[in-house]
């Protein structure tokens, strides 16, 4: 999409298994409340059975794409690359957006690991800039660190905002 | 040197805070005292009473308890009754001192002082003194400026001089003077013709809001129902002319609020150049100064509201770290400008953002994304129309034609995005500064240097890319939420060779943006 080749690096493939338990652990309450929604109005005699069925189904389902295959879309359209000079970040798979964020912006990185991430060995690095944070979700615990201390050498730390 | 020992506010502050909690409890006091009178009411008469006197305690006690001090090249604020609280501000994190004065605090002979952090938009990351007499106020304010100028480096000794200036005898002129007013030379200063083009054509309606609102509210609390429901009865209320001349009082009534606020707000607006700071000081009845240091500044934003382009007038604002968007005039470096004055006011005021703002030099987005504003504005509408009919069709009392309501505002909707269209553009110039406009029913220019841009961003969807555009953002440090630039459905080669020409590696270097052809073959990044 530019002229400029797109950023290089790809997150750890384990960030897939991590997004799809997360997505279960997302769809699984919205399901429940789908049914029992479904299951009350049937009850109350407000729509017939069928009706009922089909939109506990459409709800659940939709809320299953966080399993399969957002995940797969979502690693697959996610790039980043640390330069010298500047952080590239590209991802979305509907819509792309990139991101270049000059070294000599970055106020301070941070890595972060949820409960979840610890279980796979994964962390996110944080970038934080005088107009907001950004972040690389889902980086192998070793390769954060490396990235994280790269652009903490990197980053001008003189600079007045 | 520059320390301060450990002090407190004037005594005036235990009357100011008490009056800023009793505001909020107004109403429910009017109604008390209207609606009052009946037997019973002793007991809760004396239960308030003792509220107040206790109220009287604490805040006298809190008073006692707040002290403020310049050491170590800090401001130290120590606070609270029973959770004692610190704050220590660094003086070169001190973005700004502003001194307000409302007429209240005049009366009692102080003036407030807010001291504002780069910590971000909320205003609990600023210090606050409500109650400093003058002479307190101005030791203050030069030790904290002369603490950042030690922390800082280098520093015009113009802050001495804006001490030594302040003196002028408060009433002695026909506007109240802020501490230390007139120091630095004066850049420009609104007339009254100017003032009231201003409230004219600002569009506020923000004020007339809230007098509507509290009229209403006051009415509803105090009027008793019945004369309501007489009213509502003989029909007056209800017959077409009724309903219109309510529209036009509301209107008329709204647009003279508008002018009346406009001009308490930037009555005497005065900007001083003061070396390396800009002093704002403006306001009518409650005078305010602002401290802006020049180097701290983000970027230069030029509004032209709706009923200002006719005209061709404008406001100059400028977005700084520091400040929030708490209160509508906070950004604003002069309310009302000819376009044509713009670059000269901004060459004297802050020469790094005097980029040339003409119209002719802005490059547009290429014409095939005309319909992409025109109908992303619109589709708003077409969208709430089918929810609309779907809701109608369901409800048993609802005709499915009724859900087309909605479509008559979509071309409103059209229009705004074919006016977003028409103002869109910008400019990379000689001195590596981006300057984009962006339109619809606010048309706003903004100069930001390269160098403050703290993130660019190329956004496309798939329509997008199925007609080779891309959108363009950046980001500037910002208190408030104005700190965005973006630039819609340009084409994707431009948009691209934009992100690449505004980053780190690139050297400063002119680009001509003479159209979209020649551009999309920017040599730049092939």
């Amino acid at each position: 999409m530019s002229t400029k080749p797109p950023p290089r690096d790809r997150l750890d493939p384990r960030a897939r298994t991590l997004w799809r338990l997360s997505g279960l652990l997302g769809a699984l309450p919205v399901a429940l409340v789908a049914v029992a929604v479904a299951a009350g109005l049937v009850r109350i005699a407000l729509v017939p059975t069928p009706v009922a069925a089909a939109i506990a189904l459409v709800v659940t389902l939709a809320a299953a794409v966080g399993i399969w295959p957002y995940p797969d879309l979502l690693w697959r359209h996610w790039r980043y690359e640390i330069g010298e000079a500047e952080v590239d970040l590209q991802r979305g798979w509907w819509t792309t957006t990139r991101t270049l964020i000059p070294m000599a912006r970055i106020q301070h990185v941070d890595t972060r690991r949820g409960p979840l991430q610890r279980r796979f060995g994964l962390a996110s690095v944080v970038l934080y800039t005088a107009a907001g944070a950004s972040e690389i979700p889902a980086l192998a615990d070793q390769v954060a660190a490396e990235a994280r201390d790269r652009i903490a050498r990197l980053a001008n730390v003189n600079d007045d905002l | 040197m520059p320390d301060l020992s450990p002090r407190r506010q004037h005594p005036a502050w235990i009357f100011l805070s008490a009056i800023q909690q009793l505001r909020g409890m107004a109403i429910p006091l009017v109604v008390l005292l209207v609606g009052g009178g009946r037997r019973g009411d002793e007991a809760f008469l004396a239960l308030g009473g003792v509220a107040v006197l206790l109220g009287a305690v604490a805040r006298g006690l809190a008073w006692w308890r707040f002290r403020y001090e310049v050491s170590g090249g800090e401001l130290r604020v120590r606070s609270g009754l029973l959770a004692q609280r610190e704050r220590f501000v660094p003086l070169e994190r001190v973005q700004a001192v502003d001194v307000n004065e409302t007429p209240l605090q005049r009366l009692l002979g102080v003036v407030g002082l807010r001291v504002e952090t780069a910590a971000g938009g909320s205003a609990a990351s600023d210090v606050t003194l409500a109650a400093l007499s003058r002479a307190e106020a101005d030791l203050l304010r030069q030790r904290l400026a002369r603490g950042r100028a030690a922390a800082t480096g280098p520093a015009p000794d113009a802050v001495g001089a804006g001490a030594s200036d302040g003196t002028a005898a408060p009433g002695a002129l026909p506007l109240p003077v802020a501490a230390g007013e007139t120091a630095g030379e004066l850049i420009r200063r609104i007339t009254p013709g100017e003032l009231l083009l201003a409230g004219m054509t600002s569009g506020r309606i923000a004020p007339a809001l809230a007098v509507f609102s509290f009229a209403f509210q006051l009415a509803d609390d105090v009027v008793p129902d019945r004369w309501l429901e007489r009213l509502a009865m003989t029909g007056t209320l209800w017959s077409i002319r009724g309903v219109l001349t309510l529209v036009g009082v509301i209107a008329i009534g709204g647009w003279l609020l508008a002018i009346a606020s406009t001009a308490l707000t930037f009555g005497g607006f005065e900007l001083r150049r003061d070396g390396e700071r800009l002093q704002a000081s403006y306001g009518l009845l409650e005078r305010r100064r602002r401290s802006i240091p020049i180097g701290r500044i983000q970027a230069v934003s030029i509004g032209e509201g709706l009923l200002r382009q006719p005209l061709g007038l404008a406001a100059v604002r400028f977005e700084s770290a520091g400040y929030g968007t708490d209160t509508a005039e906070s950004g604003v470096l002069f309310p009302l400008l000819r376009r044509g004055e713009v670059p000269a006011f901004l060459a004297a005021a802050a020469p790094a953002f005097a980029a040339s703002i003409d119209p002719a030099g802005l490059a547009p987005p290429p014409p095939r994304a005309r319909g992409r504003y025109v109908v992303a504005d619109a589709l708003p509408f077409a969208t709430l129309a089918v929810v609309a009919v779907v809701v109608m069709v369901v409800v048993p009392w609802g005709r499915w034609w009724w859900g087309l309501a909605p479509l008559a505002l979509a071309p409103f909707g059209a229009v705004h995005g074919w006016f977003r269209f028409r103002d869109t553009g910008w400019a990379l110039d000689g001195a590596g500064r981006l300057v984009a406009r962006g339109g619809g029913v606010e048309r706003r220019t903004t100069i930001v240097p390269r160098r403050r841009l703290q993130r660019r961003s190329l956004v496309q969807n798939p329509l997008q890319r199925r007609a080779a555009l891309a959108t363009f953002g950046a980001a500037v440090a910002s208190g408030g939420g104005g700190g965005t630039i973006t630039l819609e459905h340009l084409d994707e080669g431009v948009a691209a060779g934009l992100v690449g020409q505004l980053g780190p590696a690139s050297a400063d270097q002119a680009v001509s943006p003479s159209g979209p052809t020649t551009e999309a073959a920017t040599p730049h990044l092939a």
